[in-house]
């Protein structure tokens, strides 16, 4: 490795750290495992670090790594989908009220296909508007709409499979 | 009411939110406890992460993918050797301690907050409120990558402190022309720390170009007992 790129990676790992840190934190609720997690993103920045964009974007494109890290690792810790008994009971609440419970939406997100998961994600559980998912993730904004119908209609199926 | 996104309050930390957010920030409860809870998990990896687990420049490959077990003596004794937090970006300083620069500019006497535009040879002086404790290093990096020890001036170490509960830093610091922004770090501490070490650091920082200065509010530098960090702008008038 050359001196340069030893330069940002630390430069990068200074400034998106603590961030990166806390973000993982928040979607593993474990610091260890945050620690972790904040690491392996590292990792995977100095692995293409020649990518890396300039200051302007560079959150959004560190906060991606991280965010797809620690979704693979909510899925993984699971094994397998989580089984309908172990969700709540959501009969007879609207579409709109199941995605305004962040908690039982991070649920439904797990058993997502890994397409939609991030976006879902991203846009529900953490509130990041259509433009903001958009730009974390590096897709066009007609990609997020697209992904958050497919989301909203596992939802709605979800929805639909407790209330019978 | 919109809430602010998980992204837009950690960019707001890094000094890059978009317009509006940080007036949210003060009248939404909700928000401001999201945020401080981030800034609470930033504030632990500062303290017991980084230190021990960045990317030594003089060596070729991560300390903690070389050499765990080496990693983990040295965040022992970091953790030993740090018994307080550091600050956090766009907090105050932890622990009560507090950190005030004035500059005079044409007999002017004015203070100066984060992201202030002063002018060359604008004349800057500090003082503080150590709240205990007895060294400090005031060190800067500037957009040309030139770092200065404003204290002890040109020094090699912190200084120790005059005993009181407000000490005004002697002498004062002309800028020069050098345009862009300039950051300042005070950094406290209950032993001295090497000028070499912060400069270090500061150099570091100065790698990822302006904005990188602008948007650097950390040192992680051990045996830390608090920091506090403040930018400017030199424009030529």
């Amino acid at each position: 490795m050359v001196a340069g790129t030893d330069d940002r990676l630390t430069a990068l790992y200074r400034m998106y750290g603590p961030v990166i840190y806390s973000r993982c934190a928040r979607l593993l609720g474990d610091r260890a495992a945050a620690e972790d997690a904040t690491q392996e993103t590292f990792v995977r920045v100095q692995r293409h670090l020649a990518k890396a964009p300039d200051a302007n974007d560079a959150l959004a494109w560190v906060y991606r790594i991280a965010t797809n890290y620690c979704l693979n690792e909510i899925r993984d810790r699971k094994h397998r989908p989580i089984s309908e008994a172990e969700l709540p009971d959501v009969a007879g609440q609207s579409l709109d009220a199941i995605l305004a419970d962040r908690d039982l939406v991070a649920r439904i997100v797990r058993r997502s296909a890994e397409q939609v998961r991030a976006v879902a994600w991203l846009h529900h559980v953490d509130g990041l508007d259509q433009a903001e998912v958009a730009r974390v993730l590096g897709v066009s904004r007609r990609t997020v709409v697209n992904r958050l119908a497919e989301f909203s209609q596992n939802a709605r199926k979800f929805v639909t499979r407790s209330a019978s | 009411m919109k809430h602010l996104s998980a992204f837009a309050l950690d960019a707001l930390a890094l000094g890059t939110e978009t317009a509006g957010a940080r007036d949210h920030l003060v009248t939404c409860a909700q928000c401001r406890g999201d945020y401080e809870l981030a800034a609470s998990l930033r504030e632990h990896f500062i303290v017991n992460v980084l230190a021990r687990t960045q990317p030594r420049r003089s060596r070729v490959s991560w300390p903690w993918l070389a050499a765990p077990a080496l990693a983990v003596a040295i965040g022992v004794l970091v953790v030993i050797a740090r018994p307080r937090p550091v600050a956090q970006p766009d907090l105050a300083i932890k622990g009560d301690a507090t950190w005030h620069v004035f500059a005079n500019r044409d007999g002017q006497t004015f203070a100066i907050h984060d992201g202030a535009q002063l002018e060359p040879r604008d004349r800057i002086r500090f003082a503080v409120t150590p709240d205990g404790a007895r060294y400090l290093l005031v060190a800067s990096i500037d957009g040309s990558g030139a770092v200065s020890i404003y204290f002890p001036y040109g020094g090699d170490a912190s200084a120790r402190l005059d005993p009181g509960d407000h000490v005004e830093l002697p002498g004062s610091i002309v800028l020069d022309a050098a345009p862009g922004p300039e950051r300042m770090f005070a950094v406290f501490s209950d032993e001295p720390i090497e000028a070499a070490a912060v400069a270090d650091e500061l150099r570091t920082i100065a790698v990822g170009g302006a904005d990188a200065i602008r948007q650097a509010h950390v040192l992680a530098i051990a045996g830390m007992r608090a920091q506090a960090s403040l930018v400017f702008e030199k424009a030529v008038p």
